[in-house]
């Protein structure tokens, strides 16, 4: 199928927008050179997609009747950084996921093979959208939800890719809306997470929670960030992760309630845990706070696996590998109870496996 | 038995223990007592294999057997315990759930969920704990009577060979100090072995030493009998200085 105009003219609009932004630069002091096809490519199929329910992927997209209200998602997309408008520019596939007005939908999605997906997912007024997200191999993602008056959406995401793991995620959120991500971080060589929210109209809420395990060389660049521009909203971040071997990882989060943005919270918590003397991270929590009527805290740790914790389970006929364990299970356990019961499961396999292997 | 033989023992580098044997023997309760910063922690760690305690000089035999080198793992799993003067707060794990584990890893079965809880209630009876302690994680927020209830509920419920007991008593009330006595000999009717490591005369009323070791400076500096605690607490410890 070819290319409509109007999406040939978006994906220039951000590909001009990607030339005039400055270079990324981040914490880790590593290049990349983001895997994605060039332009002139557009719906080349190259991810895999599957899903457990029907939804609009590629030329379905453009066939459908809601064509209208995707053009009207893309207005709202406006790319600020270069490494999301490059994805944007260059996507190979596309999604769109609409949550009709007052529904409950439970929508399991699949996301392989190497390519870059532009995901849009319009949650309807009032309504109720849980997606489960899983991803392998090495695709790039920029996801945007749209989550209109009094819809609740539940965002959780599974990483195990091979390669680098691009992924660029925004939730705008309207009049009493509501945006819960959940974000686990675990494989990929390289990865660099974004996941913000935009709490647009008053009574917007955001949980974002990033939880991450890195080990061997693995390097991790997360972002979390909560964008206050309305009255009475809230937000909530949790960070954390264990970092094992030679893995480096920062954490940086940012919660900024704008002078539009009376009587609003937003918190945030980021926690490393260090499992090797030559593992690396850094946890950098940000207030940008423009308005006095407002609640806020932040706070961040970093930390080795305390020894006398482990000698003291070792002392009661756990063994060393135990010890650890349950120490790391202990760090997590403030996020894990509230987590979907299939990704609980996953990570703590994950913990048992790679967290406490030799160092 | 345990035996602890010309034990030197330092801590970055700073000698801590200067040569301290003593014998710890079956069906018998044995007290250390001696100054702040004498070294009675440093023994009991040392004695349960905290890596942060370097031996230098010396060995620690368990029933003829050497484990100057056995992790503390291997130490509990032939029948060691100490119960902590500072015992770790471990959040998200449940004391039933840790006490499972922790009974399984070290006697090498598998106790049914059944058994064990009714195993679990027995000993907290016994200790007069709430049973909301069962749901509370590891000493996590315990206040420090608390947490020392919750480290020989731990006794009970591991029942070693050999328990080390360090400052057990600080920091009970009264009542507390007495059901925590109660669990002592409890456990002690069995032919087992118990060091008490203590400032105060009162948790030895209740529990009767047959042995008394007196630590000064790294060294045990005088043994006796129970009653040299008596003489202790009238002359204090310069008193030892002209024995
Ligand atoms: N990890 C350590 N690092 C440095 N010094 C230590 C360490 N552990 C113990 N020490 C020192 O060793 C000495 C003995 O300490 P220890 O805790 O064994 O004394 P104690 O007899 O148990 O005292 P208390 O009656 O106050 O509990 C002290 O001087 C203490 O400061
Ligand atoms: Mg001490």
């Amino acid at each position: 199928m070819n290319e409509p105009d109007w999406f040939l003219e978006f994906r220039n609009r951000v590909e001009t927008a990607e030339s005039n932004s400055p270079d990324y630069r981040h914490g880790l002091s590593i290049n990349i050179s983001p895997v994605i096809d060039p332009m002139g490519k557009p719906f080349a199929k190259s991810a895999i997609i599957s899903s457990n329910e029907k939804i609009l992927v590629n030329e379905d997209v453009f066939n459908s009747d809601k064509i209208l209200e995707f053009k009207e998602c893309l207005e709202e997309i406006s790319g600020d950084d270069k490494l999301q408008n490059k994805m944007l520019a260059e996507c190979t596939d596309i999604i769109f996921i609409v949550i009709p007005s007052s529904s409950t939908k439970k929508i399991e999605i699949g996301l392989a093979g190497a390519g870059s997906v532009l995901t849009v997912i319009l949650a309807e007024k009032n309504s109720k959208a849980e997606i489960l997200w899983k991803k392998k191999d090495e695709v790039a993602e920029s996801t945007y939800i749209f989550a209109k008056d009094g819809s609740s959406v539940t965002f959780t995401a599974i990483q195990e890719m091979s390669g680098d793991c691009l992924e660029s995620r925004k939730a705008i959120i309207s009049n009493d809306a509501y945006v819960n991500w959940a974000n686990l971080i675990l494989g990929a060589d390289y990865t660099r997470s974004e996941t913000s929210s935009f709490l647009n109209a008053p009574g917007a809420s955001t949980k974002n929670k990033a939880l991450y395990l890195a080990d061997n060389d693995q390097r991790m660049d997360i972002y979390t960030g909560s964008i206050h521009n309305s009255s009475n909203t809230s937000s909530d971040i949790v960070t954390k992760g264990a970092i094992n071997g030679k893995a480096k990882a920062l954490s940086r989060g940012l919660v900024r309630i704008t002078s539009e943005a009376p009587q609003s919270d937003g918190y945030e918590k980021q926690d490393a845990l260090l499992l090797s003397d030559t593992a690396e991270a850094d946890a950098i929590p940000n207030l940008e706070i423009h308005n006095h009527d407002v609640k806020c805290s932040h706070g961040s740790t970093v930390g080795q696996i305390d020894k006398d914790k482990v000698f003291y389970l070792m002392s009661r006929g756990l063994s060393e590998k135990e010890a650890q364990l349950c120490i790391i299970q202990g760090f997590f356990s403030p996020v894990l109870e509230k987590l979907d019961d299939e990704f609980r499961e996953t990570l703590l396999v994950r913990i048992m496996e790679r967290a406490s292997h030799e160092k | 038995m345990l035996e602890i033989k010309d034990l030197h023992v330092s801590v970055e580098g700073k000698e801590i223990l200067k040569g301290v044997s003593l014998r710890l023997e079956n069906g018998k309760v044995h007290a250390l007592m001696g100054p702040n910063g004498s070294g009675k922690s440093t023994l009991a760690n040392t004695l349960m294999g905290h890596p942060k305690y370097e031996i230098t000089e010396g060995k620690i035999v368990l029933d003829g057997e050497d484990i100057t080198d056995l992790g503390p793992d291997e130490r509990a799993k032939k029948g060691l315990f100490l119960s902590f003067q500072y015992p770790s707060e471990i959040s998200g794990v449940t004391i039933p759930n840790f006490l499972r584990t922790a009974l399984n890893s070290i006697t090498g079965e598998k106790i049914s969920v059944r058994d064990f809880k009714k195993l679990l209630e027995e000993k907290m009876t016994l200790l007069s704990m709430k049973k909301e302690y069962t749901d509370r994680y590891l000493n996590e927020g315990f206040s420090g009577g608390e947490k020392k209830k919750a480290e020989i509920l731990q006794l009970l419920v591991l029942n070693p060979a050999i328990a080390l007991l360090d400052e057990t008593d600080s920091g009970l009330d009264i009542d507390a100090l007495k059901v925590v006595a109660q669990g002592v000999n409890e456990f002690m009717a069995k032919d087992k072995s118990v060091l008490i490591i203590t400032h105060y005369k009162r948790i030895l009323e209740y529990i009767n030493p047959d042995k008394m070791f007196i630590m000064v400076e790294g060294k045990i500096k005088l043994e006796g009998k129970g009653d040299l605690v008596d003489h202790l607490e009238e002359k204090g410890y310069g008193w030892i200085e002209d024995q």
